[in-house]
Formats: C-alpha cells, sequence, structure tokens
C-alpha cells in the first residue's frame, strides 16, 4: 500500500462528489514483511485493520476481504489492483496496479476537474510504526536452503465459544514450506517459521526456555516424530521470527501431520507472561495461492539490492533501482521507508547461500561464470 | 580461437540476458493474468462477501448507488 497518500490525496478532492472510495484489507501476499502476518480469525484481520488505519494514516474507509480471499478471488485480483464501478455495478476502469495519477485523470474526465487538486506534499503523511516492546533483529535470518513450496497449514482453533478455559490466541503464527523432494514423501526439507503477531504485542520471553516443536503423523503410529528446540538465546527478549530448516521425510506423498509447538511470551505493556502450546495440522500439499517467506523469491527475482548503488553513498535509492523493479524491491526492503535499500535492510533479506549455489550450478554447468540473477544492467 | 571467444560472449551474453526476461516476465505475467481474469470494463461487477472495520458483513453490492473506487492492498 506504498500509493496510500496518492489515493489520500484523491478521496480528499472527491468524496464530497457523490464518488466513494474504499481500500479492501486482504491477505497479506509476503508474510513477515514489516512483521505483518496473514490473520487466523476475524478478531485478528479486525485489529489488524485497525492497525493498517494507523500505520497508513489514511481517512480513506477500510473494508475487509473474507479470511478466504473472497472479494480478491472474484475480482481475480492483483495485490494492488484497483477497479471504478458505475452506480449501477458495472465495471467502468481498473488498473492492474493502483495508479494515483491515473485514477485522478479518469476520475476527472468522469466527474470533472476539481480546483486546487490536493497535492501529496501537502497532506505530510508519514507511516506510523508502533513502538515495538522489545528489539528486532537480534536473531540472524534463516538462509534458506533452496526453491521451496508453502504448504498448507490451518491451526487448531477453540471451536466452542463456551469453552471452560479461553485458549490463549496464536501469538506466534506458522508459515511452513517444503521443498519438492519432501512433499512427494521423500528425504527433503522442511523450513518453519514462527511470527509473532504485531496484533498482539508481546514478545519471547528467552530464560523462560525457547521455542520447541514436535511433528507427528496421527495416521501413522510408526512415524519417528520430529523435535526441534531453539538455542539458548543470551539476550533476554526479542520479536524476531523463530526459524528451522530441518531434514524431513514425511513417508508418504501428501501426508497430513500434526505439529505442536510450545513457547513463552510477554505482554509489552508487562500485563502477562504464559506459556502457550498449540498445535496445527501440516499438510505435505502445495498451497495455492500463499505467500512464501519474505524476500525469499525477491532473491531469485533481484538478486543483491546493493548492487544498484551506483554512487556508492551505502544507499540503493528509488533513482538507481531499475525502473521496473523499483517500486517492487523498495516493497519489500525498504522498512523504514526512506525510498532506499540500506546495507541492513539488503542483508534481511538477501539470500547470499543461495546465489553462491547457483552460481556454483551454472559454473558446473557450463564451466562459465554465471552472472547474478537480476543483476541490473 | 576467436571462434570460441566469439562463442564465449555469446554464451554470456545469454547467461546476462536470461534473467532479466524472467524479470520483466514475472510482473509482465502478473498484468497479463489480471487483464485476462479480471472483469473487464462494461462487465458486471461479480458479488463477494468480507466485513466491514466494525465486524459487521461487507458485500461488493453494498457499493452500489454511487460510483465506487476500490482499491485492494494489504499492510505490507
Amino acid at each position: 500500500m506504498r500509493n496510500v497518500p496518492g489515493l489520500e490525496a484523491i478521496y480528499r478532492d472527491y468524496k464530497n462528489k457523490n464518488v466513494q472510495f474504499l481500500i479492501i484489507y486482504k491477505s497479506i501476499v509476503h508474510p513477515g514483511t514489516n512483521g505483518v502476518i496473514d490473520a487466523f480469525t476475524k478478531e485478528e484481520r479486525l485489529k489488524q485493520l485497525a492497525l493498517a488505519k494507523k500505520r497508513l494514516g489514511t481517512t480513506v474507509p477500510i473494508v475487509s476481504d473474507s479470511l478466504d480471499g473472497d472479494i480478491v478471488k472474484a475480482l481475480e485480483s492483483a495485490p494492488n489492483a484497483e477497479f471504478v464501478v458505475d452506480p449501477e455495478g458495472k465495471l467502468v476502469y481498473r488498473k492492474f496496479w493502483h495508479d494515483p495519477a491515473a485514477l485522478r485523470t479518469f476520475l476527472e474526465e468522469r466527474v470533472g476537474k476539481v480546483d486546487n487538486p490536493t497535492k501529496v506534499a501537502d497532506l505530510n503523511m508519514k507511516l506510523v510504526f508502533p513502538k515495538a516492546g522489545a528489539p528486532r533483529g537480534l536473531v540472524e535470518p534463516l538462509k534458506m536452503p533452496g526453491r521451496m513450496a508453502i504448504l498448507n497449514t490451518a491451526p487448531e482453533l477453540q471451536e466452542d465459544a463456551g469453552a471452560k478455559d479461553e485458549a490463549p490466541p496464536f501469538f506466534a503464527k506458522l508459515l511452513a514450506e517444503a521443498d519438492r523432494k519432501a512433499m512427494s514423501g521423500g528425504e527433503g526439507k522442511l523450513y518453519l517459521g514462527f511470527y509473532l503477531d504485531p496484533v498482539y504485542q508481546v514478545h519471547w520471553n528467552n530464560p523462560a526456555g525457547g521455542l520447541s516443536f514436535s511433528i507427528n503423523d496421527p495416521n501413522d503410529a510408526g512415524f519417528e516424530p520430529v523435535v526441534g528446540q531453539t538455542p539458548e538465546y543470551k539476550h533476554e527478549t526479542d520479536v524476531d521470527p523463530r526459524e528451522f530448516v530441518i531434514d524431513f521425510q514425511a513417508q508418504k506423498r501428501g501426508a497430513k501431520l500434526r505439529l505442536t509447538v510450545r513457547y513463552t511470551i510477554c505482554d509489552d505493556n508487562g500485563k502477562f507472561c504464559m506459556p502457550v502450546e498449540q498445535h496445527y495440522t501440516l499438510e505435505m500439499t502445495r498451497k495455492r495461492g500463499g505467500a512464501s517467506r519474505a524476500g525469499q523469491w525477491m532473491t531469485e527475482l533481484v538478486g543483491d539490492p546493493m548492487s544498484y548503488d551506483k554512487n556508492g553513498d551505502g544507499l540503493a535509492s528509488r533513482d538507481e533501482l531499475p525502473k521496473q523493479r523499483a517500486m517492487i524491491m523498495l516493497l519489500h526492503y525498504d522498512r523504514n521507508h526512506d525510498e532506499a535499500i540500506d546495507k541492513v535492510e539488503a542483508a534481511l533479506f538477501y539470500d547470499m547461500t543461495r546465489m553462491e549455489q547457483a552460481k556454483s550450478r551454472a559454473v558446473k554447468k557450463d564451466k562459465l561464470p554465471r552472472a547474478r540473477t537480476g543483476g541490473g544492467h | 580461437m576467436i571462434y570460441m571467444s566469439r562463442l564465449s560472449l555469446l554464451l554470456v551474453a545469454l547467461t546476462l540476458a536470461v534473467p532479466v526476461c524472467a524479470q520483466q516476465s514475472f510482473v509482465e505475467r502478473m498484468n497479463q493474468g489480471f487483464k485476462s481474469r479480471s472483469p473487464k470494463a462494461g462487465e458486471m461487477l461479480p458479488d463477494a462477501a468480507g466485513f466491514r472495520a466494525d465486524g459487521t458483513p461487507f458485500t461488493l453490492k453494498d457499493t452500489r448507488g454511487k460510483l465506487t473506487v476500490l482499491v485492494t492492498g494489504c499492510l505490507t
């Protein structure tokens, strides 16, 4: 939602001209970017909506897609598409990617020009990031071992509203991916990432023990449980994801497994600390339309963002980035929203290991050095 | 020898060109998919349901009666 200020300006100019505006908040395209992950429940989505409103600083009304993405599916929408619909419900304009300038031109032709159009600069809109209750960036992100697919996972939510003890929410949420071998039941790699959901404003309680998980096959008594545990951290707390890449064999293609995770978190406002045990169904099948670990596919697409730093000032700015890819690169890497990618931001997601692997494969195959993916020349 | 170096140059050029083409086609593919599958100008907007910020139900049909701008997006 990088173009929200542009939309805001148009909204202010046309909201009183019998034009209504709605942002449709949909599922997260790239979990983990800016610390945001997809909601498991409607209540969580509503909290994300409130967070979005605050973070984006917009007055444009926001509604939410269903958790299953019914609206986006019906519109066959792109991640940041725009549509204009006439009062009878007929589509009169659509754009693959929200383009404030083009939208304004359309509305000027359809509704009429406004005197003194609002300029984005006049709005002085800034993204507002709530202060995190614990530091970020203390646990190094894992290097992904290769191409992986997002797996179908489902949290075991407490269905019975009248249950005696209310189960705690999924403070930490699972993102699971596997390589082709693991998905087909062979020996492969499994990625498990547990991301703290920012809507709950909690942090890891490291002295109370790390995060541990176990994977079982409820339908196969012979399945040897797979377990994992984070190392001991010297720092007391942080909000970084807990990630694992493990050798894994599910025994059969598309196995339906059960994952149990245990961790301890504390509330940012000091109201509570609690140990949590939660369960997921983990299916070794590819999730359709799923979103991979933040930055993973970007590595393949554009390579090292710092390779675009032409003037050597340590920043790959919008002007230096390739025009066609600047928007998507800033979207993924620019965490402090200064319209440039610095070394820290680049290092956070740029997966050198995979690029080195690709290079060595190429050397073996072609006996020639291979250019880095997306060298940007 | 000259032939070999030309061949090498060609291979290097191809190696450089393939990823660039792949990058362009990624966004282009998304755009093409959107153009072919998403409702086109002149077509009726399909109906689908979500919910409002207060949790009450919302459907695309609810937008009828006014010219409506819809923009999809998320927090990332």
